[in-house]
């Protein structure tokens, strides 16, 4: 294969793994702040199990997520009618599942963390139950943006559940992740270190351009 | 003429998670426009009052009348518009002064032209100009305790409960903050209600003091406050009122005086023959009226004076609207606030 050829596939698989990972990322996040603010902010019975739960949840191996996924999305599963085995949908289904319990759990926490005088504050000042709870999600930004992070990292960085639901499929489901798992079975090393490096290099940019934001508001 | 009531509290319990019944009052009431103090020892309640003043917790039993109205589950938010309340040891949102200050307009959704000019207005009256653009971050705590009062006056407020105002604040500025307050219920036309452990300071500075011990209204805004001037005559110690008459004490500093006269130590008897005692002063019964357990009383005549008594108290002693009557107060019974 020619450099240039090298490169267009390099960037192909970067394209893919950047799309899915940022839209179950979004997704997640869509669920995930929401949740892991109620979590936070409501007293319930077995709120201190279900935070227990979602934490041991972080620590879910990808492969079990693949096989799960695989479960419900195969032509026999209950979610088969739908068609997306093998498709980019279902890697996003995939790490949308894998990044639900990381932001939840840092979102329960930051929030968590946020003085309690925060909302009491701004309901004194004559806040709506929306305003103030609004106001506590500002003031626990920090640590929610660093959440979103955490999530986009765990689901950019997995290979077993993008590699069981995607099929690593060149051009279609190919991610970075699993191209470096194939190139380096087949002792390609040089393209599996260039492709970790890529990875590296995408995963430190967003790192960065999130903290520069953040020490900008900050 | 009777004065309007801004709350009127009946029959409220509070309490809190582990069972303690924090504040038990059986009947409050507060006039429309006045500058109250609640005072009390740590732990009488006082915050705990505050915050239900301020609509910000719902006690588990009890009655709140706002205005006249009886304050529904849901009302809170709506009344939260008007009402406000600075807490002790504020807490300011991260950002800058004028965000902090601006906040009350963006929620009330003021126009944003307007918000410069009501904040710079704001922070003018707690002497603050040129803040604007300070990060909170490096404010310290007395002027994190005016801009919280400045965010607090910006949205104009009809009640403003202030919980231990100057407890931040330093000596030099707790003259300023106490002239604030007064400004505010002056000018704004605002009702106040204050929270100290500074008696003197509640004196000087309110029409009423309600006094709170182990959550409960231990006297409810009755007191007598007068000024006079320090005098010893034959051993006797006496303070002189501006007025012309005098009352004996056990002891005063000479020179200028402020001191308080419970309502309910003053022993009310119908003229002729009454009570004996150094200070005896005749007078009129102008006003009764059943507060409560209680009858207030006003006596009008060379010793203008307010009193509490029971019921049974009253028709016993043949104490009557228009009749003579005559009022003695222990010595013993006269607080000296300061000199």
């Amino acid at each position: 294969m020619s450099s240039e050829a090298l490169g267009i596939e390099v960037f192909d698989i970067m394209g893919v793994s950047l799309r899915v990972s940022l839209v179950a990322t979004t997704l997640a996040t869509a669920v995930s702040v929401p949740a892991g603010f109620l979590i936070a902010v409501r007293e319930f019975c077995g709120k201190r199990t279900l935070v227990a739960v979602i934490n041991s949840l972080m620590a879910m191996p990808t492969v079990v997520v693949g096989l799960l996924v695989y479960i419900l999305l195969s032509r026999s599963g209950p979610l088969g009618f739908l068609g997306i085995l093998y498709t980019p949908r279902a890697i996003v289904v995939g790490q949308f599942i894998l990044a639900l319990p990381i932001i939840t759990a840092l979102t329960y926490a930051a929030t968590s963390s946020v003085d309690e005088r925060v909302r009491k504050t701004a309901e004194s000042l004559g806040a709506t139950p929306a305003q103030s709870a609004w106001m506590v999600l500002k003031e626990g930004r920090l640590g929610i943006i660093a959440a979103v992070v955490a999530g986009f990292g765990r689901v950019i960085a997995e290979v077993g559940s993008a590699i069981m639901v995607g099929g690593n499929i060149r051009g279609y489901t190919r991610t970075m992740t699993t191209a470096i798992a194939l190139e380096t079975a087949k002792g390609n090393f040089a393209l599996g270190i260039t492709l970790g490096a890529v990875l590296m290099a995408v995963a430190l940019s967003i790192n960065l351009m999130v903290d520069t934001f953040l020490g900008r508001r900050s | 003429m009777s004065e309007e009531i801004l709350y009127r509290l009946r029959g409220i319990k509070r309490v809190v998670t582990d069972g303690r019944l924090v504040l038990d009052i059986e009947d409050l009431e507060i006039p429309e426009g006045s500058l109250t103090a609640v005072v009390g020892p740590n732990g009488s309640g006082k915050t705990t009052l505050l915050t239900i003043l301020a609509f910000l917790v719902r006690p588990e039993e009890g009655e709140i009348v706002f205005r006249g109205k009886r304050v529904e589950a849901g009302d809170e938010v709506a009344l939260r518009r008007i009402v406000t309340m600075v807490h002790q040891a504020p807490l300011l949102f991260h950002g800058s002064v004028f965000k902090n200050v601006a906040y009350g307009l963006r929620i009330r959704r003021v126009p944003r032209s307007q918000w410069e000019g009501r904040v710079r207005e704001a922070l003018a009256l707690v002497d603050l100009e040129g803040f604007e653009r300070r990060s909170v971050k490096g404010l310290s705590g007395g002027e994190t305790q005016r801009v919280a009062l400045a965010r607090s006056l910006v949205f104009r407020p009809e009640v403003v409960l202030l919980d231990e105002a100057t407890a931040g604040v330093d000596a030099a500025r707790v003259e300023m903050v106490e002239t604030l307050i007064q400004d505010v219920s002056a000018k704004l036309g605002a009702s106040i209600i204050l929270s100290t452990h500074n008696l003197a300071q509640a004196y000087r500075l309110t029409d009423r003091v309600i006094h709170m011990s182990a959550g409960r209204v231990v006297r409810g805004g009755m007191d007598n406050l007068f000024s006079g001037h320090g005098e010893h005559e034959n051993g006797w110690n006496f303070i002189r009122l501006r007025s012309g008459p005098r009352i004996a004490v056990p002891g005063c500093p000479p020179g200028a005086i402020r001191f308080m006269i419970p309502s309910a130590s003053i022993d009310i008897a119908a003229a002729p023959g009454g009570g004996e005692g150094i200070n005896r002063y005749e007078g009129t019964v102008t006003r009764m009226e059943i507060r409560g357990r209680m009858v207030r009383l006003r006596v009008a005549g060379e010793l203008g004076l307010r009193a509490e008594m029971a019921p049974e108290e009253v028709e016993k002693r043949g104490i009557r609207l228009g009749g003579r009557v005559v009022a003695v107060v222990p010595p013993e019974a006269v607080q000296i606030l300061d000199s």
